[in-house]
């Protein structure tokens, strides 16, 4: 912690949200210190890694992965080098970097559970009626989400939640390993899926 | 439609990232210790360093500077030689170690510059090789660190390890984790493509 009272707590609450090139240039010139900085970013986007890991993998597993996604970014931003074009009112360089992260803990997470016997159980969300019970329990999904969660593939349903979340199509096909073209086609087939189901259930 | 379908999950989304009980932020912090590193973040960080070499390898790809100078006695080519030898010695050492066996040799550290001597032997004997295929060294050590974390035992991820590095006078051996090992080397890899990227920005 930096001793000033003005961002102690890690309270968004009690924190003026900047936007992140803001937090980064802020850091760069030393007006925010990198402990008051990461506070900044971590009230940013906590709440979004936490929906993009509970929408991903469940809320019991969100939880340990969300600690491992931070903890990684933690380490990297005491080693973060600023760059000029980071400032831009677009650059969003940490959201990319935490949407990455998420994607390799996830894939680790899946690859590591491949290996072993079955999760020990109290590590494993509880059934519920649409199957995605806890997720919705405390991570409320709307009607049209909920419906897109269940009705998408994981490739469409991870392209969807990021560009919900305004990440740009360029970060989202590097993470992915796909061409900018396949997040736009993705999309657009989640929208339209979303547009022929509700067509339908409205009759 | 398809405008009214994205408006809608969008503010859904919006509400479902803002449903969410985000940790407190002290958690993050006193996990964030590489020693305390999760298996997934480990192989999360490890397949992330896979991705940054693979970005080094397709800027070469087009600039064809693996000749650039980046220390005063190490080119490109020589640093990614560097990575390879280190991710194939760590890979070496953790199999050793698996096995029940012991070492015949030691990496000794000195207080500035590290193992120079090791590192030198290193590059020489790699002196005959594309810088393609130092790059292929990389990946394939890397990705079977990864497999090593994923595949060994709890006792054995969680165990501290001796191994054949020495630091100080009079030497002492290292004694670590496989978690803090692999953070560390991680951070290895990314502390040469900081100063590749130095380097370039010099030019």
């Amino acid at each position: 912690m930096s001793g000033s009272s003005a961002f102690s707590g890690g309270s968004s609450a009690r924190t003026e949200r900047l936007p992140e090139s803001s937090v980064l240039g802020a850091a760069a010139r030393g007006e925010l210190s990198p402990d008051e900085a990461f506070e900044r970013l971590y009230d940013e986007y906590a709440p979004l890694v936490r929906t993009w890991l509970a929408a991903r993998i469940g809320t019991a597993q969100a939880e340990d992965l969300f600690q491992d996604v931070w903890t990684i970014f933690y380490r990297r931003w005491r080693e973060w080098e600023h760059r000029p074009d980071f400032e831009g009112s677009d650059a969003r360089p940490v959201l990319s970097f935490l949407f990455r992260t998420c994607h390799l803990v996830l894939q680790a997470h899946q690859r590591i559970v491949s290996k072993r016997a079955a999760p020990p159980l109290d590590a494993v969300d509880a059934p519920a009626v649409n199957g995605h019970g806890a997720v919705t329990a405390q991570i409320q999904l709307g009607q049209c989400l909920d419906a897109a969660r269940r009705h998408c593939t994981d490739e469409e349903w991870a392209v969807l939640t990021a560009k919900l979340s305004d990440l740009p199509a360029g970060d989202i096909a590097r993470t992915l390993h796909i061409t900018e073209a396949a997040v736009d086609h993705r999309f657009r087939r989640a929208i339209a899926r979303m547009r022929a189901i509700l067509e339908r259930s409205h009759g | 439609m398809a405008d009214d379908i994205q408006v809608r999950l969008s503010a859904e989304w919006g509400a479902a990232v803002a449903s969410g009980r985000t940790p407190e932020i002290a958690g993050v912090r006193a996990a964030a210790a590489p020693e305390l590193a999760s298996r997934a973040a480990a192989v999360a960080e490890l397949e992330e360093t896979r991705l940054l070499v693979a970005g080094l390898r397709e800027s070469l790809e087009t600039r064809r500077d693996e000749q650039r100078l980046v220390t005063r006695q190490w080119t490109i080519r020589d640093v990614v030689g560097h990575l390879a030898s280190w991710a194939r010695e760590t890979r070496c050492e953790i199999e050793t170690l698996g096995r029940g066996q012991t070492f015949d040799y030691t990496i000794h550290f000195e207080r500035e510059g590290g193992p120079r001597a090791w590192n030198q032997r290193e590059i020489d004997a790699r002196v005959g090789r594309s810088v393609w295929q130092l790059f292929d060294e990389f990946d394939a050590e890397t990705s079977r660190l990864a497999e090593l974390a994923v595949s060994l035992s709890e006792d054995e991820f969680q165990g501290r390890m001796e191994l054949p590095r020495t630091s100080g006078e009079p030497p002492s051996p290292w004694r670590l984790g496989l978690a803090p090992l692999l953070v560390q080397t991680c951070w290895h890899v990314r502390y040469h493509l900081t100063a590749i990227e130095r380097a370039r920005s010099r030019a």
